[in-house]
């Protein structure tokens, strides 16, 4: 039993090894939309014909975590846009030029390509039929209609340039304000279960559904000019390479790309789009990128991943779960404090516990803040069965052990974790299903993952992409509990289980 | 000789044994009798270590019961509980053997031990290889007594052994044990709340009420030389639970 899991924890260490090791590659990471992944694909293409092995980190949250990841050099590249890049990582509320928003970035290491052509900024729009109805084209129209139900993006919700301020320039009195994930917004939008929504100028979904922009009549809204930022270390020839996509993208261009990556739910196919209308590219080169990876392919990699973080957080949960859970089950204030602070760690939500990691140096955006926090997560189960197994063994069992005269550490060993070995069990099962479910978010910091399909479909609003992770990710945890009967039938003494004759 | 001087024990502001002065003889059986929280569990606990007096302090054969001698001591004392004291994800031949393997006795030496006790404590041989759930009340009382055997103790001591059993097995273990302390001749303190045990198997007892001595001496000499209102009320208690 014990080999057996020493051979898991060393296979399973074996991609970790790779992953750490991969320096001369080229990392470009997105956030979480279609425009993002889109750019990102076009800047792993053209760094890919410079000769660079290029590996592309989908869907990394939001713009926090991928600026952290940049300077610590766990990506090497990222689009993103100059109001962005201004309000949120400068923190400068006026605009600057191009040239002063270089020096500061080359502060942090950090340089900055010319602008791609083109301006996303935000937007808020509503359904033609809706807005309309209300007389409503631009947004100061909102503030005679307090009754209206906006769905915002988190991210817009917590911008400099989101929402409070924007209700605060236009004085709208609208109360009624959910938050909700940008792809599912516009579901939300659609169907009519709100009235508002902030969008990207550039979304696919504008002109697919023939929705309202409605204007921005007081200039509130800062210009988002994509641009690409990027290691000021990284070799000359990727800097080239990125900068040569300067000035090639139109807004038309970008809104046509990214129809393209939500029809056809295939980021690469936009990009073939680009490079086909552009030139630049040979034929022959596309089959090598496109997206050829077969299903089968890419549920076994993404498995592989998920239980690679999962089986190696569980095992140092365990490791370190049991002993603090010894520890904890005498009664002392210092067993409070373990118990209340593993507790503590499970009302944090996981995608705040990844954000909050991320600027750890050594984790970053990496398999192994995951690895960290699916650890840190799966403490209290093991901790708190552990501590109450032992608690719970009788005071008489406990007086016959030491009259017995046995050393505390045969009576440990072999009486009192024995005894508890179903309640401690239980707590490693429990951690380990709820680790199979978290480990979905580690997508979210470019850990992979099942979770990296089930983001992707969720931004292209795909249900068939979500359940290429989500069905996987279920099965597993299904797995699991089958898998841990098993184990207690060997690990849980006869004796334990037996019924009284 | 177990000596008591003015050992005491309180918890707190309750008093579970007053202070008290007393000597238990060498290879005889010294019953403590009482009703529950009468403090003779008390004195068993303090005599293994379980507990530590609140004041004065036991003497084992001339040696001060201390925290340092405490261990060795111990491995001169056998234990058993009223019930449920086996360990249930070991088999009864494994609780027998805990103590003998952590020692490293050797396997021929624990083997003819093990016979001996079965033979001894009436325990069929095919019993051993069961885990508790699968033994009656009667079997685990027997495999404790052997797990208390195993290494010779000097001291046997034994809390409320026959508690929690139904008659029919109550008696025949009662015979039993008998014969053992006959047999064994070690120094043995039992505890118990029941007259008839103290009849059949003390040389002495010591009735206690309330954490104090309230006499001791030979049974018959409690029965018919009542020290204190209490020993008669006690011994008519029992007798009319007999009759009626």
């Amino acid at each position: 039993m014990k080999t057996a899991l020493i051979v898991m924890v060393i296979v399973a260490l074996l991609p970790a090894a790779r992953v750490a090791n991969a320096s001369e590659t080229i990392v470009v990471g997105s956030k979480k939309f279609t425009e993002s992944f889109v750019l990102a694909e076009i800047a792993k293409r053209s760094l890919e014909e410079a000769g660079f092995r290029v590996e592309h980190r989908q869907g990394m949250g939001g713009t926090i975590i991928l600026w952290e990841a940049l300077k610590q050099g766990s990506i090497t590249a990222y689009p993103d846009y100059t109001g962005t890049i201004q309000e949120e990582i400068l923190k400068h509320p006026t605009a600057e030029s191009l040239d002063a928003m270089r020096q500061q970035l080359a502060k942090y290491g950090v340089g900055m390509t010319g602008e791609l052509g083109f301006n996303n900024t935000y937007a808020l729009v509503m359904t033609r039929a809706r807005a309309s109805q209300l007389g409503i084209q631009k947004i100061s129209d909102l503030s005679k209609h307090p009754e209206l139900r906006l769905g915002l993006t988190h991210e817009f919700m917590g911008r400099q340039d989101g929402w409070e301020p924007l209700r605060r320039r236009y004085q709208l009195s609208l109360s009624n304000v959910r938050g909700i994930d940008h792809a599912l917004g516009y579901v939300a939008l659609l169907n009519g279960q709100i009235d508002v929504k902030d969008a990207y100028t550039t979304d696919a979904k504008i002109g697919e559904n023939n929705l309202v922009v409605l204007a921005d009549d007081l200039n509130f809204f800062p210009q988002y000019r994509a641009v690409f930022l990027y290691r000021l270390g990284a070799p000359p020839r990727a800097i080239d390479a990125l900068d040569r996509l300067a000035g090639t993208i139109t807004e038309a261009e970008m809104i046509h790309l990214n129809t393209i990556a939500e029809r056809t739910k295939d980021y690469s196919a936009a990009a073939d789009s680009y490079f086909k209308q552009t030139g630049r590219l040979g034929q022959s080169q596309f089959s090598r990128f496109s997206g050829s990876e077969s299903l089968a392919h890419r549920l076994v990699r993404w498995t592989v991943r998920h239980l690679m973080l999962v089986s190696l957080s569980l095992a140092a949960a365990i490791l370190t779960g049991i002993p603090l859970g010894i520890y904890a089950s005498r009664e002392s204030f210092t067993s409070e404090i373990i118990l209340g602070l593993t507790g503590l760690v499970q009302t944090i939500p996981a995608l705040a516990l990844l954000a909050l990691l991320v600027p750890i140096p050594f984790l970053g955006i990496s398999p192994v803040t995951a690895i960290v926090a699916l650890f840190l997560y799966g403490l209290l189960p093991i901790v708190r069965n552990t501590a109450t197994g032992l608690r719970d063994i009788p005071a008489h069992v406990r007086d016959a052990a030491t009259v017995l005269g046995l050393k505390p550490r045969t009576r440990l060993l072999k009486i009192y974790l024995p005894m508890a070995s179903p309640s401690i069990l239980a707590g490693i099962k429990t951690s380990a299903i709820i680790n199979i479910g978290s480990a979905t978010l580690a997508a979210l910091i470019g850990a992979g993952g099942l979770g990296e399909p089930i983001i992707s479909g969720l931004n292209l609003n795909d249900n068939a992409t979500i359940l290429e992770g989500a069905i996987p990710a279920a099965l597993l945890a299904i797995a699991a509990q089958g898998l841990f009967s098993v184990i207690d039938r060997f690990i849980i003494p006869r004796g334990l289980r037996l019924r009284p004759a | 000789m177990i000596v008591f001087h003015n050992a005491g024990k309180s918890f707190g502001n309750t008093v579970a044994l007053q202070p008290a002065d007393l000597e238990i003889a060498s290879n005889k059986t010294t019953v403590l009798i009482g009703l529950s929280g009468s403090g003779k569990s008390t004195i068993l606990r303090l005599i293994s270590g379980l507990l530590e007096p609140t004041t004065g302090w036991i003497e084992i054969d001339g040696e001060k019961l201390t925290r340092d001698n405490l261990p060795d001591l111990r491995r001169r004392m056998g234990y058993v509980f009223q019930s449920g004291d086996l360990f249930p994800h070991l088999t009864a031949r494994q609780n027998i053997l805990l103590v003998a393997q952590e020692l490293r006795v050797g396997m021929d030496e624990m083997t003819a031990r093990i016979a001996e006790l079965c033979g001894l404590a009436r325990l069929p041989a095919a019993l051993l290889d069961r885990y508790p759930v699968e033994l009656s009340g009667g079997e685990q009382r027997r495999v404790s007594l052997i797990r208390a055997l195993m290494l010779k103790p000097d001291i046997l001591l034994l809390d409320e052994p026959m508690g929690a059993l139904d008659p029919m097995v109550r008696a025949g273990l009662l015979t039993d044990l008998k014969s053992l302390f006959d047999r064994l001749n070690t120094t043995v303190v039992l505890v118990t709340h029941d007259l008839l045990e103290a009849a059949r198997l003390g040389d002495w007892v010591v009735l206690l009420n309330a954490g104090k001595i309230v006499q001791q001496g030979a049974y018959a000499e409690l029965s018919m030389c009542p020290a204190e209102p209490f020993v008669s009320e006690f011994f008519h208690a029992q007798m009319e639970d007999i009759h009626s």
